[in-house]
């Protein structure tokens, strides 16, 4: 972790009553994004199931010699249960942030707070290593398909 | 500044754990911020190229009409700007953040919350829109 160079009172960085009120704010919004954001990702799972029992669709690709294209197979179901299980693990530490900064501030309870915040930086940083192993996977696949049109 | 605040009897402090934690949020807020806004970028580029072709052979496939092109076009514009905007603000509540944590400022603190409390109104919308997007696709599958 970085070490900071802080302006602060020899006992710490004072919380300002707005402090706790922007806090308390997106801590409340915090928890509804969250809940909204797993129903939304438990609708999706239910959306590719029901495709997945309907018959195949099949479209035609104009201009493409007649080619087909099918959607509704096995793969979106698959990439839908990754994204459930990333969208649960998101509203957990999304909610546990939401409900310990609201308990801590209105409880006056530093280490609740602190503690919130923690699940706040557990959140970003899933959403970051999400986001480096998707850039890792698309370079590899772009370096793939360089290596076999050269050779 | 902070001496016109009202104080409490038990007045709350950040201690050394919580400005790391703090520290934290505003690092991987601004990398996420800022690497998804250059592939965003990038996509909107792309798209402003060859983008009205895509659209017309995506409504060619989908055997709709020729019109809805352009109303896709304004979907895709519109959803563009809604995640751009989203992306800018979870940008500003970092960058606010981490120079609260700098100068010892708890109000630019405060700012930088209340960016990212309309960053989560953002994804609330956005999950809105996913959840009538496949209610409507399931009501018409």
């Amino acid at each position: 972790m970085d070490n900071l160079n802080i302006n602060q009172s020899h006992d710490g960085l004072n919380f300002s009553e707005n402090l706790k009120t922007q806090l308390n704010g997106a801590a409340v919004w915090g928890g509804i994004a969250a809940i909204t954001a797993l129903i939304s990702a438990v609708l999706s799972m239910v959306s590719a199931f029901m495709k997945k029992n309907d018959p195949v669709t099949e479209y035609q690709l104009e201009g493409f010699g007649g080619a087909t294209m099918k959607a509704g197979d096995g793969d979106s179901i698959f990439s839908v249960v990754i994204s459930l299980i990333f969208s649960v693990l998101f509203f957990y530490f999304l909610n546990r942030f939401s409900t310990l900064t609201k308990t801590g501030l209105s409880g006056n309870n530093q280490e609740m707070v602190s503690n919130g915040l923690g699940n706040l930086s557990t959140y970003f940083i899933i959403i970051g290593v999400i986001i480096i192993l998707i850039l890792i996977i698309v370079l590899v696949v772009m370096a793939g398909l360089l290596a076999g049109a050269g050779s | 500044m902070e001496q016109n605040q009202p104080t409490s009897l038990f007045n709350m402090q950040a201690d050394g754990l919580m400005q790391s934690r703090l520290n934290s949020i505003s690092k991987w807020g601004k990398f996420i911020s800022i690497t998804v806004l250059v592939i965003v970028i990038l996509c909107a580029v792309a798209f402003a190229a060859v983008g009205e072709r895509v659209f017309d052979e995506m409504v060619s496939l989908m055997g709709l009409d020729k019109s809805l092109a352009g109303a896709l076009i304004a979907i895709f514009v519109l959803l563009m700007a809604l995640i751009i905007a989203w992306l800018i603000f979870l940008l500003r509540a970092s960058s606010l953040i981490k120079q609260g944590l700098l100068s010892g400022n708890s109000e630019l603190l405060a700012e930088g919350f209340k960016a990212l409390r309309i960053y989560f109104v953002l994804s609330l919308v956005m999950s809105l829109l996913s959840i009538i997007g496949t209610v409507t696709g399931m009501i018409n599958s």
